[in-house]
């Protein structure tokens, strides 16, 4: 019994011994670790002294606050939808501060910082500006902008009205009147009248003519060699078409230019009517022809 | 021997062809600058001896529509030949800016105004044709028209008209 008892004890004995050991162990941990500690503890406090003297307490305050209120003002949905959007409102945060993109509204700024100091621009203005190539590329970069601009707001927008088409008034009638100008007393302006092409140069009745039938030196022509002429292209001369003639001619020696159909038929006073009644088919042509002077040109 | 040439024929014509020189134009815009090719045409050809006519449609009417023949504009808007950008071109004010050069240079070069290109073609003996069907769409009538529009026919009609004929399509 007695040796069972000095057995217990011994074990006890033991035990405690190993607790002392592990006390004096934790006493000399504490007693090392106690400076440390203190000087932990002032560094926390002067850091949190710090913060405090910052304001981020404040702040932090603040920002509970202000969740508080957006709590208040969003519905859990509204919160669950900002979290689905999350990662596009930090795409949209990386892209925009992107180097060059700040660098850019940086610019801009420098610009509305000195905008004082910009011209105002009119039509005109903008037209010469418009030729400028950094414009020209900045007004493609603001286009793209708008086309993306329209496209969110056409994607946005569920239902388009839609407006009436406008009805058209038939205009009401008003009275022609004949409109046409006087003849042109002046001559016409032209380009330098070039020298007829001679290398086929055909002889009539004594006189040299083009290859197109055109008589090459009008001062050749006479009222017979005309009335020749006109004979050869079908037409017999009356009153009315020597007036033509001879008006023609006259024009073409005053101007040193021949006219042509429409000059012809203001100018005499026929009018195109009758010209094309008196000269068949070719009326600038056939005039000239006819009165000796050089094929006309232009087209009307 | 007699004259050798003949002024007053119509101009030359291919071998295979038989019967007067002709063609047929149809105008389909209404623009001064779209316009006045097929009018100039159309004389041109008159004056050489060709026979001719035009069919006015769709934007083309507004060549022989009376209220309208003397406001014709020109637009510079979508033409990669214009001289000004279309940005700019498409202000508002440009394109009467732009009518105005071009009718003055037409009217330096004594060029007549379409009223009065109307007026000679139609006395020099060019058939006028106004298509029925614009004429509906844009809803005119006869009395809105030319004096000189000789008729208001269907295409059809224009086709039967114009046998043996160029069609040229402006």
């Amino acid at each position: 019994m007695d040796a069972e008892l000095n057995q217990h004890l011994d074990a006890l004995h033991a035990k405690l011994d190993y607790i002392v050991e592990r006390q004096r162990y934790t006493e000399d941990f504490i007693r090392d670790m106690t400076p440390v500690a203190r000087e932990g503890m002032t560094a926390l406090a002067g850091q949190m002294a710090e913060w405090e003297s910052r304001g981020w307490f404040d702040l932090g305050n603040e920002m509970l606050s202000l969740f508080d209120r957006v709590a208040n003002a969003y519905g859990p949905e509204d919160v669950r939808s900002l979290s689905d959007s999350a990662v596009q409102i930090l795409d949209t945060l990386r892209n925009v501060t992107q180097p060059d993109v700040l660098a850019f509204a940086n610019d801009a700024t420098d610009v509305l910082h000195h905008a004082d100091e910009v011209k105002p621009v009119g039509p005109l203005g903008m037209m010469g500006a418009v030729n400028d190539k950094e414009v020209q590329r900045g007004l493609a970069v603001g286009l793209e902008i708008l086309r993306h601009l329209g496209r969110a707001r056409s994607a946005a927008s569920s239902g388009s009205e839609r407006k009436p088409a406008p009805t058209r008034q038939s205009s009401s009638v008003r009275q022609s009147s004949s409109t046409r100008k006087p003849a042109p007393a002046q001559c016409e302006p032209r380009a330098a009248v070039e020298a007829p092409d001679l290398s086929d140069v055909v002889m009539w009745e004594g006189h040299r003519f083009t290859a197109t039938g055109f008589l090459v030196d009008a001062a050749d022509w006479t009222p017979e060699l005309g009335e020749k002429m006109a004979a050869g292209l079908g037409i017999e001369l009356t009153e009315e078409h020597w007036g033509v003639v001879m008006w023609a001619r006259q024009d073409c020696l005053t101007c040193n230019a021949s006219p042509n159909v429409r000059r012809v038929a203001t100018g005499s006073g026929v009018g195109t009517k009758r010209m094309y009644a008196l000269f068949p088919n070719t009326p600038g042509k056939s005039v000239a022809m006819i009165a000796g002077i050089p094929k006309p040109v232009g087209c009307v | 021997m007699s004259f050798p040439f003949n002024a007053n024929a119509p101009a030359a014509q291919p071998a295979a062809t038989t019967g007067a020189r002709k063609i047929a134009l149809i105008c389909a815009k209404g623009g001064l600058d779209e316009c006045f090719p097929v009018l100039i045409m159309a004389n041109a050809a008159r004056m050489t001896g060709i026979e001719c006519s035009i069919f006015f449609t769709f934007y083309g009417l507004e060549v022989i529509t009376d209220s309208r023949v003397d406001h014709l504009h020109v637009n510079f808007v979508g033409n990669p030949m214009s001289p000004m950008p279309n940005m700019v071109a498409g202000l508002p004010g440009m394109e009467a800016l732009g009518t105005s050069f071009m009718q003055k240079k037409m009217d330096e070069l004594n060029l007549p105004r379409a009223r009065e290109m109307v007026t000679m073609l139609s006395e020099s003996g060019c058939d006028l044709y106004a298509c029925e069907l614009a004429m509906k769409m844009f809803d005119r009538t006869a009395a809105d028209l030319l004096p000189e529009v000789q008729d208001i026919i269907t295409a059809t009609d224009f086709f039967e008209k114009t046998v043996g004929a160029d069609i040229i399509f402006v």
